[in-house]
């Protein structure tokens, strides 16, 4: 037994070197938002808790911050329902599903710079498709820039991300979906339940695993999300659409302000935690019981 | 976090190669970082690499050998580079404070023997002699020099509407009136912010018509009083007067796609640097019949330029040093500037060697008048409070706030301490 272990352990080493990088450039990272790094060469000056104090003055922090929360909210809902409401309708539909699944899944399989990219030049507001079909049917579109405008900039790019990963929370519900005994779903029509009535009182209830699995996965993507911002409006008009990820790269290399880039990555990091581990604690302790 | 990782891996496998590279002929490469890419930039370097290897036969020219050192992530694979004590032999750079914080991290050796042998001071505008010299000591030589006040113009629709190519910032404001009169559906003025840079090549422009050259170069070293200075304010108010004219999806646009409203005759006037000229005649339009272009103010040349400063540990000092010198020659830079769209540095090439009036005009400027360095790309503002202004303008752009613009460039100068990190240019 002992000789198995040992022998376990070797065959981990490659791995839990890795690992150990990744947690030591934490580690590293956390000093270095902890010293007055600016510039190229880096200056170990211990400077305490100073950037993030100055982090958190940042009037510009507290607008990313709060696009990261719009995103989490009118990112992960919406494609969570959606992508479970095809799921159930789709289920339901028979031959046709296949193909339809195929072409709701195809827009997972191009990376978020593809998708800014097509995104943005549908959203352009004089030579865009959105506005071009807009004005063929007869509506002024002078008024409509989308995502050259403040207000609706950020709601148009969560539209193109939603876009792009309903596709995955239909998949992932659509799996769970045909897990689920038949016999459940027909004993609830036998008693005359309507299709609303199954799917969010029998079947919704069911795929709870789905569901932690996709907000869990679109949770990430919220936190992360940096290249569609990049592609799509660079953080503009003014910095109305940019999100922390996109702060850190600002800071870190345009203004070469590298201690505050690592105290915005540190935020990001507990931010993040905050978000993912309690969920997977739950997820966890719920497949361990099942 | 992941970031990171990717820039450790990248630092290794670079380092990896670093050491094959050394482990093999000493003087045999000449390792060079720059971002021109695209068409016309390309050959341009090429030119020069061209010539270089006349010089230097045995010599093998190796161009960005980290993957994905192209472009915009160049500075970034730079940085990490430079950081780890592995830099090239010459890699594209700007001047001013974006050339200052390389020479302050310890990473440039200094080229004063290359200037003196070559008289290089004597040659050129005493301004580049202003901002590429730190110390007593320069690090670097520029290669070509670009015009950033040009103002280019719908020829045929300035023509038609009877308006006189303006030459002034009130000259520009009556000419933005009167096309909106007269077409309220064209934009008179195109800008692009999804590069939010350009906002700052405005800013400057009205800093400097405002205020003069001596106030412009003040300002943005930060030698003003951001909050109280009432020139500012007039010129903070003049770019807020422009803001109804100017192209109302300027965020959604490039610089290349905003220079082609001029072409659609979307917008009829653009405030751009000389690039554009390369991308007008690429995409077909005929000077001085579909476009033309006049400097705002007349009297001053403005731009900034591409420089070639000498790492300090260059893995083949030798090399490094003979291209520099090399591109002191008038061969080399009437060579690199033909191409490049720009005009050369040094005032001993003729300027009717340029096929365009635009670039005859630039070089006999440059050579005769004041010259003062553009902000952002001409390093007269630090990148820090540059990266905050750009923010803070494209800010403005949208809700024209005279008040809050002053008192957040105020804010962002004080807080990236921008006239002490400016105190070298007036030493």
């Amino acid at each position: 037994m002992r000789y198995y272990r040992t022998q376990g352990l070797l065959f981990l080493v490659p791995i839990l070197v890795i690992v150990g990088i990744f947690y030591g450039m934490i580690v590293w990272d956390f000093v270095v938002a902890l010293t007055g790094w600016q510039g190229l060469q880096a200056t170990w000056k211990f400077v305490g808790l100073y950037h993030f104090s100055r982090l958190f003055g940042l009037q510009r922090f507290w607008v990313n911050l709060g696009n990261n929360l719009r995103w989490l909210l009118f990112f992960i809902a919406p494609t969570v329902f959606v992508g479970f409401l095809l799921a159930y309708l789709l289920n339901n539909l028979g031959r046709g599903e296949k193909i339809l699944w195929q072409i709701f899944l195809f827009p997972m399989s191009l990376s978020f710079i593809i998708t800014g990219v097509l995104w943005a030049w549908m959203y352009d507001p004089s030579s865009g498709l959105i506005n071009s079909l807009l004005r063929f049917i007869g509506v002024n579109t002078s008024r409509l820039g989308w995502i050259a405008l403040p207000q609706t900039a950020i709601y148009c790019m969560i539209l193109a991300a939603f876009w792009q990963y309903l596709g995955f929370s239909l998949v992932i519900y659509l799996g769970a979906i045909k897990g689920i005994p038949y016999e459940m779903v027909e004993a609830a029509k036998m008693d005359g339940a309507s299709h609303l009535t199954v799917a969010f009182r029998v079947i919704f209830p069911n795929v709870g695993h789905a569901t932690l699995i996709c907000t869990t996965m679109l949770a990430i993507t919220t936190v992360k999300v940096f290249d569609l911002v990049w592609v799509m409006t660079r953080g503009g008009p003014g910095v109305s659409t940019e999100v922390l990820p996109y702060l850190m790269y600002r800071l870190t290399f345009d203004s070469r302000d590298i201690g505050m880039g690592a105290a915005t990555s540190i935020v990001i990091l507990g931010f993040s935690a905050v978000m993912v581990i309690p969920y997977s604690l739950w997820a966890l302790k719920k497949w361990v019981r099942v | 976090m992941k970031r990171f990782i990717v820039w450790f891996v990248m630092v290794l496998l670079v380092a990896g190669g670093m050491g094959v590279i050394w482990g093999q002929e000493k003087e045999a490469e000449f390792i060079i970082f720059h971002y021109w890419t695209a068409g016309g930039e390309k050959e341009a370097i090429d030119a020069l690499f061209e010539l270089y290897t006349k010089r230097n036969p045995g010599v093998k020219i190796v161009e960005n050998p980290v993957a994905g050192g192209g472009g915009e992530t160049m500075l970034a694979v730079l940085m990490s580079n430079l950081a780890a004590g592995i830099p090239p032999d010459s890699f594209q750079d700007h001047q001013g404070n974006q050339q200052k914080d390389y020479i302050d991290a310890g990473y440039l050796e200094a080229v004063d023997d290359i200037w003196q042998a070559t008289n290089f001071e004597a040659r050129i505008n005493p301004m580049w002699v202003k901002t590429l010299k730190f110390g007593g000591h320069v690090y670097s030589v520029p290669i070509n020099a670009h015009r950033t006040n040009w103002l280019w113009y719908n020829k045929k629709m300035l023509d038609e509407l009877g308006i006189k190519a303006p030459e002034s910032y009130d000259d520009l404001l009556a000419a933005c009136q009167k096309i909106k009169e007269a077409k309220p559906e064209v934009s008179p003025l195109a800008l692009g912010t999804r590069e939010k840079v350009w906002s700052t090549y405005l800013y400057d422009m009205v800093l400097l018509t405002t205020g003069g050259p001596d106030f412009y170069e003040k300002a943005n070293t930060g030698r003003i009083d951001f909050r109280n200075d009432p020139t500012f304010r007039q010129a903070m108010e003049r770019y807020a007067a422009l803001i109804p004219y100017i192209y109302p999806w300027h965020a959604t646009k490039s610089w290349d796609e905003a220079g082609a409203l001029l072409k659609t005759g979307e917008a009829a006037m653009y405030w751009m640097g000389d690039w554009i000229l390369g991308y007008y005649l690429a995409i077909g339009m005929e000077p001085e019949v579909d476009f033309s272009v006049t400097a705002i103010p007349g009297d001053i040349w403005m731009g900034h330029a591409d420089t070639f400063p000498l790492p300090k540990g260059a893995p083949h000092p030798n090399n490094a040093r003979d291209w520099i010198l090399m591109c002191t020659t008038p061969e080399a830079q009437k060579a690199f500037n033909l191409i490049k769209g720009s005009v050369t540095i040094v005032n001993d090439v003729p300027a009717d060697v340029y096929p365009d009036p635009y670039r005859k005009r630039s070089a006999q400027d440059l050579a005769t008048l004041r010259a003062v360095c553009d902000g952002f790309h001409g390093g007269m503002i630090t990148p820090a409070f540059g990266s905050e202004l750009m923010d803070i303008l494209t800010r403005f752009l949208v809700d024209k706030d005279v008040n809050a613009a002053i008192t957040s460039i105020a804010e962002a100068a004080e807080r990236t301490k921008l006239a002490e990190a400016c105190s070298w240019f007036w030493e």
